[in-house]
């Protein structure tokens, strides 16, 4: 947490006002309100990890806080519940959300790149068309996708859900950021005066010059689609293909007679927070926000 | 302070590349287009497609049978040892609000699933849809292993349209401990039952007979339907709605005085909050169908052994008319691929001896006879293990006066107007009877708008 | 040409659907063949569509409760964000990596979780805040009242979406060369003065596109009011616009009026963001759009 090399010592505490004193100390109250931030942020959390241990009958006569006796059981009902297909709804979670934002990136890495590099009529056109898709709710689209999609005999499978997200206007828009930001053009030039082909300069100078960017737009599109639940309820009917928000939700949404469940879909949120929690916090180390904040100055 | 967002920079290499993008996107379109536009009609989906000679398997949307349940997989087995080549393969796609919409969108698409269950109240809307098979010849051996009562809840105009897998035969049930530690008697009469409210919310202020519902739309259904009314007849060519007729209005009269002399506690079914309630002995009955024990030994199995079921209360004393709320059925869509099979799947798992005493392994009230039959030895629900006549009280209930209850093809439109107007009206202390007359008139509206004939 | 796989996958996934729902908003379902059962079967209808979705009461009722949620969540979450974002970028503050990634954390639970751990935590018999409030002697807390609701709605939003602007703002923030700073300070400037005068304004754009995302994520709220509603009774099955729509679509099987009101709110949400694109344009972007 060292500041030197970004700011001169400086009086710290927001409230001293007047000409600057040598008081190195840590401002308090900014750290203060920091962490009541972080606390009010963090203790759903912990509600949901502690509810989540939990049995049937704790859950709804209990303080909230109180740490219950059941989470082993839930663990294990969790685990048998369909005859282990939670995991299995966990593993297609992953490759939804692992494969569709790979893909994605690429796809807005390269479109982005389009338009920030290259100059052709209607560019800004397009790029205000494709801003324009984030207007558009999920909603809506499902069933004329669903439609679509069936219309071509893929409805149902894997690629139903991969496909249409592949494309995600709000990726294209930082890629382009990212791609104006990062990428000099006199390298471009350089390059081209050498010879190399569009692609090649594209993969072997570009990416790896916005590559810090891009994790970003990756762990932004392996989130949305994790948490996606309309376009995989719409385009899914094959239980062993659903993924964890989709299964979840057919835990709660059942005919009258099935409430039992409640604490298995808090058992299965816990679990699925997790991995996301982890990629976070794995991928922060890479996360550079220098480049997005670069297009943000406009 | 540098400018990263590089507008007017220097790209050398236009022209080629915007004419290649644009030639590129332009032919990728067409392609798309063109091959899109010729796989528009029936296609050929990826499901099992053999005639009547190959293994079939029979695609099956049930939220009664779970995948991994031992129960359910039982079921399962026993039908696919019996029927070789035949495999059943189950798929739980959510409520019956969820599996219909899916099972149009899936119509649509043609790539509909085999069997699909949905509640009763949900058919006609389906039927009129144009999605549902009209299996009167391929179902017509089981009529006769289903009471009459049951078999007329999935015939329309004569037409049988699914085969009946449980039904709900209401009931009363309470938690006897406290009723009597409260000094209320247990109601045969409506009438008594806002005389026991009375007194428990008099004894403890914070407690309640039981909880208003709004959006419980087939129980004001029901409700109303032991009352008289009927809310849509048929006649074969047009519709009758009787939403606003007497008798369903004083139904809606009895429950506004109960809301406004607060005697039942204006709160949704089945939240964490209604859990604890019941848990905490604040919400003392629930007067739905003989499932009740089940769902509430799911949210409170601490009050087991406290509870017991009782006949419905009656509007008048002495009468024994009682209706059925929810129950569900199967049914086989339009475009099945294997059809025969399908409606030969559930008339054995709906109909036959076999199949529905199996069903009573699920924890639900079978439809068929034999179900029937066999729940009078049935050990009663793990709510109230020392009522031993549990089922025998359902079953009296069915061979006493049934009541129908029709649904019309609108039901869904009924169902969010009437929810929400209750609700809107119990937080405004507006009339009840406004609620129905305003239900009446949008469901007429709607039925009239879709093109249907409506006597007024 | 980089741009081709990006086109194609926009023009099939959004501009062919976009262009099947404009299409099916023309059209209806209507009963042919007579009797009581007789069939629905598509067909066209014109305007019709149109006409009852302006002309609902709850349609625009839904519009009006939309921007009143507005009015409290999205100064609330951008001034959150924009707060925190100060705190983190001020000098040596203790507890920043933590803070920032515990104040991110929300942002990975999915809306239907969220509003679901939040109902619990909402209603009185298992919320823990109503529990303080017991033992403390006051009576239970409807969150669900009005207009209480509209603040335990935003309260979600907030929630969930306040680390993802804070790190947009907090990453503009700290591209802001520090010459200016100790200018600044040299000239006497405080670090409230410093964050108020000089960054405040410096992150401007930032501010304006996350507060464009905010409007049209706000015109688009609907997971939480639907996931909440059967918790309670005062959130009707219409509350929101896109509510509307879904019971439209998934409900009552009617495609061609949800399509209509989806094409209806769409051009809400266009003119509204460009307006206020236009108006924001002007005083942060200077001459770059």
């Amino acid at each position: 947490m060292s500041t030197l090399t970004r700011h001169t010592s400086a009086p710290p505490r927001p409230s001293v006002r007047g000409p600057a004193r040598k008081r190195a100390s840590t401002p308090r109250l900014a750290t203060t309100v920091l962490l009541l931030g972080a606390l009010y942020c963090l203790i759903p959390v912990a509600w949901v990890v502690i509810a989540s241990s939990k049995s049937p009958r704790e859950l709804f006569t209990t303080f909230s806080f109180a740490p219950g006796s059941g989470l082993l059981d839930n663990l294990l009902s969790l685990n048998a519940y369909a005859g282990g297909q939670f995991w299995q709804w966990g593993l297609n979670s992953l490759l939804y959300a692992g494969v569709g934002a790979l893909a994605s990136t690429l796809v807005s890495a390269m479109a982005g790149y389009a338009l920030a590099k290259f100059r052709f009529a209607g560019r800004d056109l397009l790029f205000a068309v494709i801003l324009a898709g984030v207007l558009v709710p999920g909603i809506v689209l499902a069933v004329p996708q669903y439609l679509l999609l069936a219309s071509v005999g893929i409805a149902g499978s894997y690629w139903s859900v991969l496909l249409p997200v592949i494309i995600n206007p709000f990726g294209i828009f930082l890629c382009r950021v990212f791609a104006a930001a990062a990428v000099p053009d006199d390298t471009l030039e350089a390059a081209r005066l050498d010879g190399a082909s569009e692609v090649r300069i594209f993969g072997a100078i570009a990416l790896p010059m916005m590559s810090q960017g891009l994790v970003t737009v990756f762990l932004l599109q392996f989130v949305g689609i994790w948490n996606n639940f309309l376009l995989p309820f719409i385009m899914l009917s094959d239980q062993s293909k659903y993924p964890v928000t989709l299964g979840l939700y057919t835990f709660l949404s059942k005919g009258a007679g099935d409430s039992d469940l409640y604490p298995l879909v808090i058992m299965g949120s816990a679990v699925s927070i997790i991995p996301l929690i982890i990629l976070l916090l794995v991928l922060q180390r890479f996360w550079r926000a220098d480049l997005l904040a670069g297009g943000l100055k406009g | 302070m540098s400018k990263p967002q590089a507008q007017g920079m220097n790209p050398r290499s236009t022209n080629r590349s915007r004419r290649a993008f644009r030639i590129g996107g332009i032919i990728t379109t067409a392609v798309l287009a063109v091959t899109l536009s010729a796989c528009s009609s029936p296609a050929d989906s990826g499901t099992d497609d053999s005639g009547s000679d190959g293994p079939v398997t029979l695609e099956f949307w049930t939220y009664s049978l779970k995948g991994g349940d031992p129960a359910a997989e039982a079921i399962i087995d026993t039908y696919e040892e019996a029927n070789p080549g035949v495999t059943v393969q189950l798929s739980e796609v959510g409520g019956t609000a969820e599996t219909s919409s899916k099972l149009l969108a899936a119509d649509r698409a043609n790539e509909t699933p085999d069997v699909v269950q949905v509640e009763y109240r949900a058919l006609p809307s389906l039927v009129v849809a144009g999605v549902v098979k009209d299996i009167t010849e391929d179902v017509a051996d089981s009529k006769d292993a289903v009471d009459e009562n049951v078999w007329e809840l999935t015939t329309l105009n004569d037409q049988v349209y699914g085969v009946p897998q449980d039904i709900g035969p209401m009931m009363f049930t309470y938690r006897a401990d406290l009723f009597e530690q409260y000094g209320a008697k247990v109601p045969t009469t409506w009438a008594e039952y806002a005389e026991a409210a009375e007194v428990i919310h008099t004894a403890d202020p914070s407690a309640y007979i039981a909880s208003f519902s709004a959006t419980q739309f087939e129980f004001f259904a029901a409700h109303a339907a032991q009352a008289g009314a009927e809310w849509w007849t048929n006649d074969g060519e047009s519709w009758t709605v009787g939403i606003d007729s007497e008798e369903s209005l004083a139904t809606a009269d009895y429950w506004q005085d109960l809301v406004d002399r607060d005697l039942v506690i204006v709160e949704p079914l089945l939240t964490p909050e209604w859990n604890a309630q019941v848990n905490s002995g604040k919400i003392l009955s629930w007067a739905a169908a003989s499932w009740v024990p089940s769902v509430i030994y799911s949210v409170a199995p601490d009050t087991a052994g406290k509870w017991e079921s009782a006949p419905l209360p009656q509007w008048t004393p002495g009468e024994a008319a009682v209706p059925f709320q929810g129950g569900s059925t199967f049914l086989v869509p339009e475009k099945s691929k294997n059809a025969a099979a399908a409606a030969e799947f559930a008339a054995w798992l709906g109909a036959s001896d076999e199949g529905s005493e199996l069903l009573l392994s699920l924890d639900i009230y079978p439809g068929g006879n034999a179900g029937r039959a066999a729940t009078l030895t049935h050990e009663p629900p793990k709510l109230m293990p020392q009522q031993t006549d549990f089922y025998a009280v359902a079953d009296q209930v069915i061979t006493d006066t049934t009541i129908p209850v029709t649904w019309g093809p609108n039901v869904n439109v009924a169902q969010t107007a009437l929810g929400d107007a209750l609700n809107a009206a119990a937080l405004n202390k507006a009339s009840f009877r406004d609620v129905y007359k305003a239900t009446q008139a949008t469901v007429v509206e709607d039925l009239k708008k879709q093109g249907y004939t409506v006597d007024e | 040409m980089f741009a081709a796989p990006a086109i194609v996958f926009f023009v099939v996934f959004l501009i062919i659907p976009i262009g099947y729902s404009i299409y099916l908003s023309f059209r209806g379902f209507r009963v042919e063949g007579g009797g009581a059962f007789g069939r629905r079967v598509e067909t066209w209808i014109g305007f019709e569509n149109y006409a009852s979705a302006l002309t609902d009461p709850e349609f625009v009722a839904g519009l009006g409760r939309v921007l009143v949620y507005g009015v409290i969540a999205i100064p609330s979450v951008l001034g959150l964000a924009l707060l925190f974002a100060l705190l983190l970028d001020t000098p040596r503050v203790r507890a920043r990596s933590f803070a920032r990634t515990a104040i991110f954390i929300p942002y990975a639970v999915p809306g239907v979780i969220a509003s679901l751990l939040w109902g619990f935590l909402y209603l009185p018999s298992t919320s823990p805040v109503n529990f303080i409030a017991r033992e403390l002697g006051a009576g239970p807390l409807d969150f669900f009242g009005y207009p209480a609701l509209y603040f335990s709605l935003a309260n979600i939003a907030l929630w969930s979406g306040v680390g993802f602007n804070m790190i947009i703002i907090y990453t503009s923030l700290r591209a802001i060369p520090t010459e200016i700073y100790e200018a600044a300070r040299i000239d006497g400037a405080n670090e409230l003065q410093i964050a108020w005068r000089i960054k405040v304004p410096l992150v401007a754009p930032a501010l304006v596109l996350t507060g464009l995302f905010s409007v049209i994520g706000t015109l688009q709220l609907y997971s939480e009011p639907a996931t909440l509603r059967p918790m309670t009774t005062t959130i009707s099955s219409t509350w929101v616009p896109l509510m509307k729509i879904y019971q439209e679509a998934f409900m009552n099987d009617n495609l061609g009026g949800a399509a209509a009101a989806s094409v209806v709110l769409a051009l809400g949400i266009l003119l509204f963001s460009l307006v206020l694109l236009r108006f924001f344009q002007r005083r942060t972007f200077g001459e770059n759009s």
